[in-house]
C-alpha cells in the first residue's frame, strides 16, 4: 500500500496527469458547446482522429508547422460541418450521424495514411514537427512545482487556458448566451427574430474546432507521429466528462483531471502487480454514479415539492388556493 | 384614447394546408392606444389572426396596414421592427437565464467581444422603472412564479420596441391576483400610449379592461362593439351560438347504475392553480353524460385521471365500484373501459404505423388474441372494422399517417368503439374532421349507449355535446359549474352564460350530478 | 400507383441514389490515388465473385453482423438507440471463452450450446444495465452504455490476463478451445460453419416475434409512439426490459459463433466493433429482422471486395467503411430527396384527380 502511495506522490506522476489530461479536456469541452446547443455530438473521437493525421501529413510533406496545425484546424471545424450537414440540414438522426462520421473517420484516416505513408498502422515513415514544449520561466525554479507544471507541450498550456476561454464565451459573450439559449429553448431565439440553426452550425464548428485540438495534441505533441485509431475512446471519454461536469467548463475539467489521474495510475499500478485494468474501471464507474446521483436528485427534489404542496392542502383545508 | 387607426387587417383569409379555412374574409381594426379585445371560442379563428400579425403565418389574402402604410409581415423579425410584440401562452423565455439575459437575447449591449451585464441589467431596470413592471434582473426565470415569467415576457416586447402588443390568453396561466396585477400594468401602459390587443374568452375580464371587442366566430368577424356599449348578456350570445342546428335523432335513454363515480376530484397540486377543484360526478349506464366548456377548464386533466394516464392526487374515482388507484391502464381496459382520446396523433395512434396495427393495438393486449397472436382472427377483425367504419384507405399496411384527419379520426373510434364497453371516455370526438365522419361516429356512440354502455361526452363543440348528451354538466376553471339532468331541456344562452363564467348553480342542483345510489356492475 | 406503392418506390430510390452517391465518391478517390485504377475497381466490385473461396469470405464477414444486426433491430424499434451492444458483444466472448475452457466433461456439441447459453445469459444482463439505470434515474442511455462498454473492456482484459492466459502459448491469448466443440466448417478454406444455420433460425425466429407475438407488436408500437402505447395499456417498462433482455440474447449468441467459428483462443484486447456495425445494419434493414441477412450480405460484400482490393491492388480496404457510412448517412436521412418525394406525391394526385372523381385522399 505504501508503494502505491509512495508511487503516486512523485513529480512524474503528477507531471504524467497533466499530460493524459491534455487532449480529454480538448474533448470536453468540444463535447460542452455541441452539447449547450442542443446537439449530442459524438463525432469527436472521428474529429480527433482526423485531425491528428491531417496535422501529421501537412506538416511532413510542407515542413511548415503552423501550416500544419492551421490545415488541422481546419479539418476539425469541417467536420463539425459534415456533421450539420447530416443533421441539420438532412434530418439525420444524431446518433447515428454520429456512429457513421466516426466510421468515416476511422477507415478514412487509415484509408489516407495508407496513400500518403504507405503504412497501415503509423505514420512513423514520415518525419513530422512536434509542437514545442514550454519551460515556465519562474515556477520553473520552484522545487516540487516546477517539475509538475514546467516542461509540457504548449498545447497542456492551451488545454488549461481553453477551460478559461471557453467559459468566457459560454457565459460573458453574446454568442455563448445564443448557444445556451438555443440548446435549452430553440423557440426563445426565433421567437426574437434570429436563427437557430446557424447558431447550432457555428457551435458545431468551434466544436469540432477544439476537437481538432485534441487530435494535434496527440499526434504532433503527446506523440511525434500517427497511429491508427490513436484516440482510442478519448472523444468518448470527453463527452462523458462533459456530462459528469454538468456542462461547465471547470466542471468538465475536473472530470477530466479524474480520468487522467485513472489513467496514470494504471499506468504506475502495472509495473506493481495490481491489476491495472481494475482501476481503469474506475473512471467510467464514476462517471455512471455520478450521472445516476445526479438524476436522482432532481427527480427527488420535484417529488417532495408535489408532496409539499399536497400536505399543505391537506393540514389548512383550501390553504394553498386563493 | 383617440379614434386614429393603427392597425387595421382587411379581408385576412388563411386556409392551412389540409384544407380548414382557419379565417375567412376577416377584418380587424385597432386605435392607436387602446385595449382591444379579441374573442372567439376554440378554433374562432383568433390565434391564426394574431400569428399572422406577428409574421408566424402568411395569409392566402388580405392587407394588413400599420400607421397608414400598407406592410408586408413575413417574419416574426419583420414584425418586431414594425414595433409589434407578442406574449405568447408558452412562454418564450430560456428558464435557466437570467431576467436580464432573457431581456437582451438576440440584441445583447456589448464591450468590444464580452457581453455589457451591467448594461443589461441597468436597461432592464429602467424599462422595469419606466413601465412600473418591477422584476428582478438577475433572477433566473426557471426560479420565477408564472406571472412573473409573463412580466419578463411583456418586458421583452418593450424591450425591443413593441408599441402594439398581442397578449394570447394572458391570464389562463395567471392566478387571481396575478391577473389583477396584469391588468394594472395593462391599463399603465395604455396610459403610456400603447396599443393592446388582448385575445380572451374570458367575459369579466374584458368587461374589466379592454376598450372595444371584436369578435369571432367560424373563421369569421361577426362585429366590433364598445366594450361600455354591449352587456356581457349580448357578447354571450355573439360569441357562443350555433351557426346551425343539427339534430341528431336518438331514443330516450334507459338508465342503469352507475359506473363511473368521481369523488372529490382535485389535480394540479404544485401549480400556481388547480386545475380541477373538488369535481363529484357519476355516469350510469346507458347515458350520455356531456361536458360542455370552453377549452382549458380542466377537461382535459379530468380525462387523463379518469382514463388512468395520470394519477390521482386527490379524491377517488371508482370504476364499477372499484378504485382505479391501484389498476394499470390494462386492467381499466380489460375491465372494457375505452377512450377516444383528443389528440388522435398523441394518444390516439401511432402515424409510423400500419392502419391495421393502430387498429389492433388494445386486442393485441388481451388474452384471446395472444401472447401468440392469432393473426387470422385480428386481419378478420381489421378488415370488419374498416368496413363497419367506412374507414378510406386502399390497404391496411399503409401508415396511419398517410390518412385524413376524418379517416384517422375512424381508425380511434373503430378500435374504441367495437367490442364489449361498459364504459367511453369520448374527448372530442368529432374535432377537425368532416360532417359525414362526425356524423358516422355520433351513431356509433349512440348504438354503444343503447346497449347499456356509459358514456362521458367532453366537447367544446356546442352542436356535438347539446345534441349527443342526455345529461349535460359544465366546467368552468376547474370546477363543475352546473348540472343539467336532461340536456334537451337547456338553453343555449344559459349554458353559454355557464360556459363564461357568467353565472353558477347553487352546491345542491351540482350535487345532483353525484346520484346518490349504490354503485352496481352494469349488464354489458 | 396507390400510395403505398409511391412510398416503397421513393424509399428504393432513395436506397439506390444513396448507393449511387457512395459508389460514386469511391471510384473517384480510387481513380485518385490508384495506379491501376481498374484493377482496383475490378477487384473491388468483381472480387467476391471469382470462387467459391471468396464468395464464403463473405458469408463469414455476414454472420457476426447478422447477429448484431438483428440486436439492433430490437433496440432501435423501441426507440432507444444506444451503444451498448458493444460492451455486450465483447464481454460475452469473455464468459463464453469461461465456459469452452473450463475442462467440463461435455461431449462437444453440448459444450457448444452452453458456451452460447452462458454468452446469451451474460450479454443479456450487460443490456440489461443501461435500461434500468434509464428506468430508475432517467440516467442517458447513450453514455451509461458507452462508459458501461469501457469497464466491460477492462474486466475482460483482466480476466483475460490473469484467469484465462494460456502462459505456455507464444503470444497472450486464452487456453486453446476443445477443437471437438468448434462447429463443423462448410465450406473449405473459410470458417463459413454449421453457426450460419443458427443464424439463420434466429432471422425466423425474430421475424416471428416481431410480427406474430405480442411482446413484439408491443415493442414496434413503442418505438412507434410511446404515449400511444401506453395508452393502448402497453407496459413501457416491461417492454423495455424484454427488448433490452432479447438483443443482449441475440448478440451473445453471435458472439460465441464468432469466437468459436472463427478463432482457436480468445486473444480480443480491444472492442470488437460489430456493436457500431450493427447499428448501420439495423438501419439500412429499417429494422426489420427480414431483411437483416440482406443487409449484411450487402456491407459484407463491400468489406470483402474492398479486402479483395487491397490484396490486388494498391488501395487500402479501408475504404469499406467510408463507403458504407455514407450509404447509411444517406439513407437514414429524413429531409434527403424530400423534394423529389413532395413532387413525385404532387403530380400523382394530380393525375389521379385527372382520371377519377369523387375518390377520398
Amino acid at each position: 500500500m505504501k508503494d502505491i502511495i509512495g508511487a503516486i506522490f512523485t513529480t512524474h506522476f503528477l507531471f504524467t496527469v497533466l499530460r493524459l489530461t491534455t487532449p480529454l479536456i480538448f474533448a470536453a469541452l468540444s463535447a460542452l458547446i455541441a452539447r449547450a446547443a442542443g446537439i449530442r455530438n459524438i463525432t469527436i473521437e472521428g474529429t480527433m482522429l482526423m485531425t491528428a493525421l491531417t496535422g501529421v501529413l501537412v506538416s511532413a510533406y510542407t515542413r511548415s508547422l503552423p501550416f500544419a496545425v492551421a490545415c488541422a484546424l481546419l479539418a476539425g471545424v469541417l467536420m463539425g460541418f459534415l456533421l450539420a450537414y447530416f443533421h441539420l440540414k438532412l434530418d439525420t438522426d444524431i446518433l447515428l450521424s454520429g456512429i457513421a462520421i466516426n466510421m468515416v473517420a476511422n477507415g478514412g484516416t487509415v484509408f489516407l495514411l495508407y496513400v500518403f505513408a504507405g503504412d497501415k498502422g503509423s505514420s512513423e515513415r514520415l518525419t513530422s514537427q512536434v509542437l514545442p514544449t514550454v519551460e515556465l520561466p519562474l515556477i520553473r525554479d520552484i522545487p516540487v512545482l516546477g517539475e509538475v507544471l514546467s516542461g509540457h507541450n504548449v498545447l497542456t498550456y492551451v488545454a488549461f487556458g481553453s477551460v478559461f476561454l471557453v467559459w468566457f464565451l459560454m457565459f460573458k459573450t453574446p454568442v455563448g448566451l445564443r448557444i445556451r439559449a438555443v440548446g435549452e429553448y430553440p423557440e426563445a431565439i426565433e421567437s426574437v427574430g434570429k436563427n437557430a440553426t446557424a447558431i447550432k452550425l457555428f457551435a458545431l464548428a468551434l466544436s469540432g474546432f477544439f476537437a481538432a485540438l485534441g487530435g494535434i495534441f496527440l499526434s504532433m505533441g503527446y506523440m511525434n507521429f500517427f497511429v491508427k485509431n490513436m484516440a482510442a475512446g478519448r472523444g468518448f471519454i470527453g463527452v462523458a466528462a462533459d456530462y459528469m461536469g454538468g456542462g461547465n467548463p471547470f466542471g468538465a475539467l475536473a472530470a477530466s483531471l479524474l480520468f487522467g489521474i485513472a489513467d496514470a495510475c494504471a499506468n504506475t499500478m502495472q509495473t506493481m502487480s495490481i491489476p491495472a485494468e481494475l482501476v481503469l474501471c474506475i473512471p467510467y464507474a464514476v462517471t455512471i454514479l455520478g450521472l445516476v446521483f445526479y438524476a436522482a436528485e432532481t427527480k427527488r427534489l420535484r417529488c417532495r415539492q408535489k408532496k409539499k404542496a399536497l400536505q399543505s392542502l391537506r393540514a389548512g383545508g383550501e390553504a394553498g388556493e386563493p | 384614447m383617440n379614434d386614429t387607426v393603427l392597425l387595421s387587417m382587411e379581408h385576412i383569409t388563411k386556409i392551412y394546408g389540409n384544407g380548414i379555412v382557419a379565417n375567412e374574409d376577416v377584418d380587424l381594426s385597432v386605435r392607436k392606444g387602446e385595449i382591444h379585445a379579441l374573442m372567439g371560442e376554440n378554433g374562432a379563428g383568433k390565434s391564426t389572426l394574431m400569428k399572422i400579425l406577428f409574421g408566424i403565418e402568411r395569409p392566402d389574402g388580405g392587407e394588413i396596414w400599420l400607421d397608414g402604410k400598407k406592410v408586408e409581415i413575413a417574419s416574426p423579425t419583420v414584425a418586431l421592427g414594425l414595433g409589434i410584440g407578442m406574449v405568447h401562452q408558452h412562454f418564450m423565455l430560456v428558464p435557466s437565464l437570467t431576467v436580464a439575459e432573457n431581456l437582451i437575447l438576440g440584441s445583447e449591449p456589448v464591450k468590444g467581444v464580452v457581453m455589457d451585464h451591467a448594461k443589461a441589467i441597468r436597461s432592464t431596470r429602467e424599462i422595469a422603472e419606466r413601465y412600473n413592471l418591477p422584476v428582478d434582473p438577475r433572477a433566473k426565470v426557471k426560479d420565477l412564479p408564472v406571472g412573473m415569467k409573463q412580466r419578463v415576457e411583456i418586458l421583452k416586447a418593450l424591450y425591443r420596441g413593441a408599441g402594439l402588443l398581442i397578449l394570447d390568453e394572458p391570464t389562463a396561466v395567471l392566478a387571481p391576483q396575478e391577473t389583477e396585477q396584469l391588468f394594472r400594468q395593462l391599463k399603465s401602459l395604455r396610459d403610456q400610449g400603447h396599443t393592446i390587443i388582448f385575445i380572451s374568452h374570458k367575459l369579466r375580464e374584458i368587461k374589466e379592461i379592454c376598450d372595444r371587442i371584436t369578435i369571432m366566430r367560424s373563421g369569421r368577424s361577426v362585429g366590433v362593439y364598445d366594450v361600455a356599449g354591449v352587456t356581457l348578456k349580448e357578447i354571450s350570445r355573439l360569441m357562443v351560438g350555433r351557426d346551425f342546428v343539427d339534430k341528431i335523432e336518438k331514443r330516450p335513454p334507459s338508465r342503469g347504475g352507475a359506473v363511473l363515480e368521481a369523488k372529490h376530484l382535485s389535480y394540479g397540486f404544485g401549480q400556481p392553480r388547480l386545475s380541477l377543484r373538488d369535481v363529484s360526478f357519476a355516469v350510469r349506464s346507458g347515458e350520455i353524460l356531456g361536458i360542455a366548456g370552453v377549452e382549458g377548464n380542466g377537461q382535459r386533466e379530468l380525462v387523463e385521471l379518469v382514463s388512468g394516464l395520470r394519477p390521482i392526487e386527490e379524491g377517488e374515482i371508482l370504476f364499477r365500484g372499484k378504485s382505479i388507484r391501484k389498476e394499470s391502464i390494462l386492467r381499466l381496459r380489460e375491465r372494457q373501459m375505452a377512450h377516444i382520446p383528443q389528440d388522435r396523433l398523441l394518444y390516439g395512434g401511432a402515424a409510423k404505423s400500419t392502419i391495421r396495427d393502430n387498429l389492433i393495438a388494445d386486442r393485441v393486449q388481451k388474452r384471446e388474441y395472444g401472447p401468440l397472436l392469432r393473426m387470422g382472427r385480428l386481419d378478420r377483425l381489421c378488415g370488419e372494422l374498416i368496413r363497419e367504419f367506412g374507414v378510406k384507405c386502399e390497404d391496411s399496411r399503409n401508415t396511419l399517417g398517410m390518412l385524413s384527419g376524418g379517416n384517422m379520426q375512424k381508425v380511434v373510434a373503430a378500435r374504441e368503439l367495437s367490442g364489449d364497453v361498459a364504459f367511453l371516455i369520448a374527448d372530442q370526438p368529432s374535432r377537425g374532421i368532416d360532417v359525414g365522419a362526425a356524423k358516422a361516429i355520433h351513431q356509433k356512440i349512440l348504438a354503444l349507449r343503447d346497449r347499456g354502455t356509459a358514456v362521458l361526452l367532453v366537447s367544446a363543440d356546442l352542436n356535438e355535446v347539446m345534441e349527443l348528451s342526455d345529461s349535460l354538466m359544465v366546467m368552468y376553471d376547474g370546477e363543475v359549474v352546473a348540472w343539467f339532468p336532461d340536456a334537451s331541456k337547456v338553453e343555449e344562452q344559459e349554458l353559454g352564460s355557464y360556459m363564461l363564467g357568467l353565472k353558477k348553480q347553487s352546491e345542491e342542483e351540482i350535487r345532483g350530478a353525484c346520484h346518490v345510489q349504490p354503485a352496481t356492475e352494469p349488464a354489458v | 400507383m396507390s400510395n403505398r406503392q409511391l412510398n416503397l418506390l421513393f424509399k428504393v430510390i432513395k436506397t439506390m441514389m444513396s448507393v449511387f452517391i457512395a459508389l460514386t465518391m469511391a471510384f473517384v478517390v480510387i481513380l485518385l490515388v490508384s495506379e491501376q485504377p481498374w484493377a482496383a475497381i475490378k477487384g473491388f466490385i468483381g472480387g467476391p465473385f471469382t470462387s467459391l473461396r471468396r464468395f464464403g469470405l463473405v458469408l463469414e464477414n455476414a454472420l457476426p453482423l447478422l447477429f448484431t444486426g438483428l440486436g439492433c433491430c430490437l433496440i432501435f424499434s423501441m426507440g432507444c438507440g444506444q451503444i451498448i451492444t458493444e460492451g455486450a458483444f465483447y464481454f460475452a466472448a469473455v464468459i463464453s471463452t469461461m465456459v469452452a475452457i473450463s475442462g467440463l466433461p461435455l461431449p462437444g456439441p453440448v459444450l457448444f450450446a452452453a458456451a452460447c447459453l452462458a454468452a446469451a445469459l451474460a450479454a443479456a444482463v450487460v443490456c440489461l444495465v443501461p435500461m434500468v439505470f434509464y428506468i430508475r434515474w432517467e440516467a442517458n442511455l447513450f453514455v451509461v452504455g458507452m462508459m458501461l462498454n469501457y469497464i466491460l473492456l477492462n474486466l475482460g482484459t483482466y480476466l483475460l490476463n490473469y484467469h484465462l492466459i494460456d502462459p505456455s502459448f507464444g503470444y497472450p491469448a486464452s487456453y486453446l478451445f476443445p477443437p471437438e466443440m468448434k462447429p463443423t466448417v462448410l465450406i473449405r478454406g473459410t470458417y463459413v460453419t454449421t453457426a450460419v444455420f443458427l443464424g439463420l433460425a434466429l432471422v425466423v425466429l425474430l421475424y416471428l416475434f416481431f410480427y406474430r407475438t405480442r411482446w413484439g407488436y408491443n415493442i414496434r408500437l413503442v418505438g412507434s409512439n410511446p404515449n400511444f402505447a401506453r395508452y393502448s395499456g402497453v407496459s413501457l417498462t416491461a417492454t423495455y426490459l424484454i427488448g433490452q433482455l432479447l438483443c443482449g440474447a441475440v448478440i451473445g449468441v453471435g458472439s460465441a459463433c464468432e469466437l468459436f467459428s472463427r478463432y482457436d483462443r480468445f486473444n480480443w484486447y480491444a472492442l470488437p466493433g460489430y456493436g457500431w456495425d450493427g447499428i448501420l445494419i439495423a438501419t439500412l434493414a429499417s429494422f426489420r429482422p427480414q431483411f437483416v441477412p440482406l443487409a449484411a450480405l450487402f456491407l459484407s460484400y463491400i468489406r470483402t471486395g474492398a479486402d479483395l482490393m487491397s490484396r490486388q491492388s494498391d488501395v487500402a480496404a479501408e475504404l469499406a467503411p467510408v463507403v458504407q457510412s455514407f450509404m447509411v448517412l444517406f439513407i437514414a436521412a429524413n429531409a434527403f430527396l424530400k423534394g423529389t418525394q413532395q413532387k413525385l406525391r404532387v403530380k400523382q394526385s394530380r393525375q389521379r384527380k385527372r382520371a377519377g372523381k369523387g375518390e377520398e385522399g
